[in-house]
């Protein structure tokens, strides 16, 4: 059995399930027989769950070779973790102030020296002040 | 004459030099980076185009584009890994050839034979672009539902060997084209009263999640691991006489490229393995393949160049995409305002010519660039995993953000990063999810208007000739892949 994969495909499922459930509550066609708001996504919901029963049969039957392995799954955890507090700090730090708030922890936990990391850190933040704001005129938050 | 001079003034001006140049020189850097690749490339450098003209605009990424193609064979010659999907073929002949003390031979055939298949490929795009977009400007709801289904159809050929999981990518991504208010019927779909999908999941966010933040979580895997480059690789470039031997490859490569590449879902890596094999018999030196012959690294390098230009015949003409890249920049397309497809010819001449130009003046960038700063691109292999992933993600999460300034668009690019590294984890092959995101509503939009057209009936798909021909098409682009690993499988049993 392959759990992973398992896990995905049951996941699909789900969506395809609660992606056909609320198609149905659209119009499958109209007035002179031409195709509602519901037809594709219906369509869609019906293949992406057969495709899906499918997946899930070859995982738990074993007969897919992906089963993935996460030998640095804290690592890719914590980044996920940070790029989340990074877009969560945006908006009320702003973005030049979250910025190296992101960038200089995570380049250090990243395995880099420290006179690299704050090179990086300033560097970026600088490169961003006059490509972005400046040339481009971007408005960051 | 006229559009070739509307093209000139489009690109011979401050603006439009530079963005070439600084294109061209984040493709070779984007190429040379292992994981990097011109889809994530593309994808980041879009909201640096954002403000700009979109001429400046196309001609910026499809010089990193073509760029990227280029700087793949860097690190396949260097260190024996490809920097992009295309040049693994390169690495065959390539890395034989630094081993052998020839570092500087292998490059010099990538970069000569990426400048002159470049050309070719430019070349074929400007002569045939033309007269196929006259012809799509006849076309009607029904055939472009058609070529949305052949372009979709193109899935078996993209799935990477595992068609189940391709098939319910491309599924995904239709799913995923039909959040936002319908366009026929004005009725919100899918939305979870959220105000910001009323206009749909933005496609450039979406991509930003699963090229560009998906790959820093891949990256962040590898932190640790350095390569060391040799600072004397730049050194021993081609000489005058090898190039001219070189020429009959150079031309093989690139027609071969062109081709392919114009083929929706062929694609450089496969144009550069074709052109590989090809050299193979023809030059006269299959014994010394795979053990450090120019020819391997000249013929699959001119050939995975020209098919840039050919990639982008089916995307100017038709608004087909036939790759993740191009499939990238209709994206670009889109958000400059611009309609993928045969309208651009009329109504944007300045874009389309003023890229026929710049193509151009891309290669001939890529050559001196790539030449003068060799001992630079050298080094860039050596940039470690940390730095890089940390940046790309710092650069994906203000591109997301600066599309339509919202801080929604970079939680949902988080999410599809997040979502992407699973899928990647599990082999999900991701150029299928990009083309039913590209495709599907462009198929859905036009089935519903040719069934409004025909009042609801089917036989409108198969009494328009062109339609007709488009849905042959799609169903021998899905059944000849799988015919073909059925015959393989078949021939390695019986063998």
């Amino acid at each position: 059995m392959r759990v992973g994969l398992s896990i995905i495909s049951g996941l699909t499922l789900c969506f395809a399930l609660w992606y056909g459930w609320e198609a149905s509550g659209f119009a499958e066609s109209m007035t002179i027989g031409e195709p509602g708001s519901g037809r594709i996504p219906l369509i869609a919901a019906g293949l992406i769950g057969v495709l899906a029963v499918l997946l899930l049969a070859q995982g738990l039957l074993g007969r897919d070779n992906s089963e993935a392995s996460y030998p640095q799954l804290p690592r890719v955890a914590f980044m996920a973790v940070a790029g989340i507090a990074y877009a969560v700090l945006i908006p009320s730090l702003g973005y030049y102030a979250a910025t190296p708030l992101f960038i200089l922890p995570a380049l250090l936990l990243l395995r880099t020296r420290w006179p690299s990391a704050i090179g990086v850190t300033v560097g970026f933040t600088l490169f961003v002040f006059l490509v972005f704001d400046k040339l481009l005129r971007v408005p960051l938050p | 004459m006229e559009n070739i001079l509307i093209g000139l003034e489009a690109v011979f001006n401050l603006a439009g030099l530079t963005a070439i140049i600084a294109g061209t020189a984040a493709g070779i850097f984007v190429g040379a980076m292992p994981g990097l690749g011109p889809s994530l490339g593309v994808a980041l450098l879009i909201p640096v185009t954002y403000s700009l003209s979109p001429s400046v605009s196309l001609n910026m990424l499809v010089a990193l584009y073509l760029a990227a193609e280029y700087g793949g064979s860097i690190s396949a010659v260097l260190i024996g890994t490809p920097g992009t999907a295309a040049a693994t073929a390169t690495v065959m002949d390539g890395y034989p050839l630094n081993l052998k003390g020839q570092p500087g031979k292998a490059m010099g055939a990538s970069l000569v034979g990426s400048t002159i298949g470049g050309i070719i490929g430019g070349i074929a795009l400007m002569l045939v672009s033309e007269p196929l977009a006259a012809l799509a400007l006849k076309f009607g709801p029904a055939e472009y539902c058609a070529l949305g289904v052949f372009g979709l159809a193109i899935v078996a050929s993209l799935s990477g060997g595992n068609l189940l999981k391709g098939l319910l990518a491309a599924a995904l991504g239709i799913a995923l084209t039909t959040v936002g208010v319908d366009p026929i019927s004005g009725e919100p779909r899918f939305t979870l009263g959220f105000f910001e999908l009323f206009e749909g999941i933005p496609f450039l966010t979406a991509l930003i999640g699963l090229f560009a933040l998906t790959e820093v979580f891949t990256m962040v895997e590898q932190v640790g691991s350095t390569v060391k480059s040799d600072s004397k690789a730049a050194r021993g470039f081609l000489t005058a006489r090898e190039c001219l031997r070189l020429v009959p490859t150079f031309i093989r490569g690139s027609v071969i490229g062109t081709v392919v590449g114009a083929v929706p879902g062929a694609g450089a890596n496969i144009a550069g393995w074709i052109a590989y094999d090809q050299e193979k018999r023809w030059s006269g030196k299959g014994d010394e393949f795979g053990k450090g012959c120019v020819e391997g690294v000249a013929a699959p390098e001119s050939a995975n160049s020209a098919s840039v230009g050919g990639a982008l015949i089916p995307l100017l003409t038709l608004g087909l995409p036939g790759s993740p890249t191009t499939a990238v920049l209709i994206g670009a397309l889109i958000l400059h305002g611009l309609t993928p497809g045969p309208e651009l010819f009329t109504k944007n001449p300045d874009v389309i010519y003023g890229l026929f130009v710049g193509l151009v003046i891309a290669y001939v960038a890529l050559f001196t660039l790539g030449r003068l700063a060799m001992p630079i691109w050298v080094r860039v292999i050596e940039i470690p995993k940390g730095i890089l992933a940390i940046v790309v993600f710092a650069l994906g999460t203000i591109g997301a953000y600066s599309i339509r300034n919202l801080m929604f668009d970079v939680w949902l690019a988080v999410g599809f990063g997040i979502i992407g590294y699973f899928l990647k984890k599990y082999r999900f092959p991701m150029a299928p999810l990009v083309l039913g995101m590209v495709l599907g509503y462009m198929v859905e939009s036009n089935y519903r208007r040719a069934l409004i057209m025909s009042q609801g009936s089917h036989s409108i798909f198969f009494e328009e000739p062109i339609s007709l021909f488009f849905l042959l098409l799609a169903v021998l682009s899905f059944f000849w892949p799988l015919f073909q690993a059925w015959r393989k499988r078949r021939q390695a049993a019986s063998s």
